[in-house]
């Protein structure tokens, strides 16, 4: 039976968790977002978690799926938020799916020794406001868009953009561009406190794309996959740790003279933030360990119904913890603010629960047509 | 959808399974089922003899009616083909709660007679615990058992007895110590045939226009000593034992499974204005749905390997009761008001039979979330365990 967990897992799992315990979590914001560094890059690639994914051909450890979700768990049971995603699933790993890391050698060595980060623009289906429309232009290619909110762009050395081809909309070309070259000049901050700029771009010659066509889809797809499936159990982690911090709260928390957890009210509606969170772990475990036996038409929509449940049961989390805590889980103080404020960032930036419950509904309905 | 990666054990006794459905299971007993007419107990009797002849029914019976020690996973494939094969359904109340029961805590007599009558399917069994004044609050029961020199005499009432009105068995809780220290500890079980004098059984019908739930009365209904199973006393912990043998299936998901892919062909065919906001509903339910699959399958792992957090019945039961109820409001919904036009002659094809089914089954399934501990105790159980373990998630 392949649902468990092997003994290296197990083993990879408990480092994670132990060492990002020791890692202090709050680092000093800096004014201008230009300037963000992430106090814990070195001692996550220490780690190997910036080397965990990639192949061993290019210095990574070729760890899978089950290893991408166990990262992201424990990433958002501390409540980290890193440019891990962006950077190895949707940089990394989209560049070697193309086929052409000997171009980028430099690029993954610098990301598995967590200097160097990734950051991703442009899917028009998730975000209409968001998308590229390329050109091929005699020998250059031309590209037109806006991406509004593209996190990391600041610090970034490297934009993976992806566009539409003109005139061909199924068609996708995909450039890796240094950041400098396109990211808009005044940065800003998300509500999780990353950096992010926004790229706008009006026939802007960006040399050649590294993937066009399916090439390019495929890539993509690689990437794509790899990116939801952590997002979605780093929203497990966090639910997991909302879930232990109101618990203990309620535990310890008297009013009237008993414990919190003695109200019938809150027993009810804890127990509905444990079916919701167990469900969505269920089907980021089913969905991981699915895509890990490389069966990719079956954990297609099963990571569109994995996505669906990790953003509405996290939102669903956030804000009971936030209720049951009172005033304040409405501060900075406690770990459930930041928390909320991650979810709130994280969950619409691989397309929001309700996208993937639609993509889901047009799947079944394609099947019975 | 592929459920998960197999061994090449696994896949052979899958092959198996379908191997044996294709030759054993007749084409006109597929789905008989799905309609709210329940199929004679006749096909089921025969279905039952069928599947025991392969020794899948008797995983974990004593050891002279063991047929074949299936695995979990093995359990959960046969479970999945026949719901696939859209078979007729199993009776759970012999098969997955009294057969068990007795093959544990009965005496050798009581096995030797009891068990090859529910093997052969002769036997339907109705189960005596709910009364008028104990429900949720299972253990102030007030049916007692008075020992005489040959046995009890039991008196009292219980309802919500699912089957009395068929039923050749009967089993049931009764107070046989009035000063016991708890009330739990006063308790005893027996078993007795439904004909025994004394006993009589007023139906009650209930809002789907069928009959699935009666009142048995017991009026100084004399049974002998051997009726007693296990020890004095002892019938609360075979209670819980008995739930704990269905707790983990208490969510009945296969059948759900077929409701889906019904309530799937009703939303197809709705207006056209319509479709989109129940494909949306629909892709929620089936999310739901293939995490209380993978949620069932996990707990049988967990209690295998004794990792359970002990709410996991709880959870299933919770968001089993839930999806069965919500998918059959959208199978209704999906209808209109053709869900009530199926003994029109101009009903169209695909409302007649499913639209009796979809009202009905909405009326009648509100129970899902009541019986087996309403969704209220298994919240309560979620929030308790949790508080008082203090286990990390």
């Amino acid at each position: 039976m392949a649902f468990s967990f092997s003994e290296d897992q197990d083993m990879f799992r408990d480092t994670l968790r132990r060492s990002l315990a020791d890692q202090p979590r709050h680092g000093d914001v800096p004014t201008d977002p230009r300037d963000w560094r992430m106090a814990q890059m070195g001692a996550l690639a220490d780690l190997g978690v910036f080397a965990a994914l990639l192949p061993e051909t290019t210095g990574g450890l070729g760890l899978g799926p089950v290893e991408a979700m166990i990262i992201g768990e424990e990433l958002g049971r501390a409540v980290l938020a890193t440019p891990l995603i962006d950077t190895v699933a949707l940089t990394g790993l989209l560049l070697i799916h193309a086929e052409q890391p000997g171009q980028h050698c430099d690029l993954l060595t610098g990301i598995i020794e967590g200097r160097v980060i990734g950051a991703f623009a442009g899917d028009a289906v998730l975000d209409p406001q968001s998308g590229f429309v390329t050109r091929q232009l005699g020998g250059s290619w031309r590209v037109t868009g806006t991406a509004p909110v593209v996190t990391f762009a600041p610090v970034a050395e490297t934009i993976v953009l992806v566009g539409t081809v003109a005139g061909d909309t199924d068609s996708l070309a995909i450039f890796a561009v240094p950041a400098d070259r396109v990211a808009h000049a005044v940065p800003f901050w998300t509500i999780d406190d990353l950096p992010a700029a926004s790229i706008v771009l009006q026939d802007a010659d960006l040399g050649q794309p590294f993937a066009v066509g399916a090439a390019a889809a495929a890539a993509l797809a690689q990437g794509w996959d790899i990116a939801l499936l952590m997002q979605a159990a780093e929203l497990n982690g966090l639910m997991a740790t909302l879930l232990n911090q109101t618990a203990s709260h309620l535990r310890l928390r008297k009013q009237f003279g008993v414990s919190l957890s003695s109200f019938q009210a809150l027993q009810h509606r804890f127990a509905e933030m444990v079916l919701a969170y167990q469900q969505s772990l269920a089907l980021t475990h089913k969905a991981a360990w699915l895509f890990d036996a490389g069966s990719a038409t079956e954990h297609g929509p099963l990571l569109w119904a994995m996505a669906a449940q990790a953003g509405q049961a996290s939102r669903q989390i956030g804000h009971e913890a936030i209720q049951m805590h009172g005033a304040m889980g409405l501060t900075e103080e406690l770990i459930v603010g930041p928390a909320v404020k991650r979810i709130v960032a994280l969950e619409p930036r691989l397309g929001r629960a309700q996208f993937h419950v639609d993509r889901y509904a047009s799947f079944l309905s394609s099947k019975a047509a | 959808m592929m459920l998960f990666s197999l061994t090449d054990d696994d896949l052979a006794f899958r092959e198996e399974v379908r191997a044996f459905l294709a030759e054993h299971l007749p084409p006109e007993w597929r789905g008989v089922s799905e309609m709210s007419s329940r199929p004679d107990r006749a096909l089921i009797a025969e279905w039952i003899r069928r599947l025991a002849a392969q020794g899948w029914l008797t995983t974990g019976w004593p050891r002279r009616y063991a047929g074949r020690a299936l695995t979990v996973t093995q359990r959960y494939l046969l479970d999945v083909e026949l719901a696939n094969a859209r078979a007729p359904l199993l009776p759970n109340m012999e098969l997955k709660m009294v057969a068990p029961l007795i093959a544990r805590f009965g005496s050798e007599a009581q096995q030797d007679y009891y068990l090859p009558r529910i093997l052969s399917g002769e036997d339907i069994w109705a189960q005596g615990f709910s009364e008028p004044e104990a429900g949720s609050d299972l253990a102030s029961l007030r049916t007692t058992a008075t020992r005489v020199d040959d046995g009890y005499v039991i008196d009292g009432r219980k309802i919500w007895t699912t089957n009395a009105h068929i039923a050749t068995q009967f089993f049931c809780l009764a107070r046989t110590d009035r000063d016991a220290v708890k009330p739990q500890r006063g308790i005893s079980m027996f078993l007795l045939p439904m004909t025994t004098p004394g006993i009589s059984v007023r139906p009650i019908r209930t809002i789907d226009g069928r009959h699935h739930f009666n009142e048995v009365f017991l009026d100084q209904v004399h049974v002998p000593s051997t009726a007693l199973l296990g020890e004095e006393n002892k019938g609360w912990n075979y209670a819980k034992a008995l739930l704990e043998n269905e707790r983990l299936g208490i969510a009945d998901v296969q059948p759900t499974r077929v409701l889906l892919s019904q309530v799937a062909t009703v939303v197809a065919l709705a207006r056209e204005y319509d479709r989109p906001g129940f494909y949306r509903r629909l892709a929620q339910l089936e999310i739901d749905l293939e995490s209380l699959e993978f949620l069932e399958f996990r707990a049988f792992e967990n209690a295998r390997l004794g990792t359970e957090r002990g709410y996991e019945p709880s959870l299933l039961k919770l968001l089993g009761a839930r999806v069965r109820q919500e998918l059959l409001i959208l199978g209704r919904e999906a209808l209109g008001t053709l869900a009530e036009a199926q003994s029109s002659p101009h009903a169209p094809r695909h409302a007649s039979g499913a639209g009796e089914h979809f009202v009905n089954d909405s009326l009648f399934y509100r129970a899902m979330s009541i019986y087996g501990g309403s969704s209220e105790i298994q919240r309560e159980l979620i929030a308790r365990t949790v508080f008082s373990q203090g286990r990390e998630f």
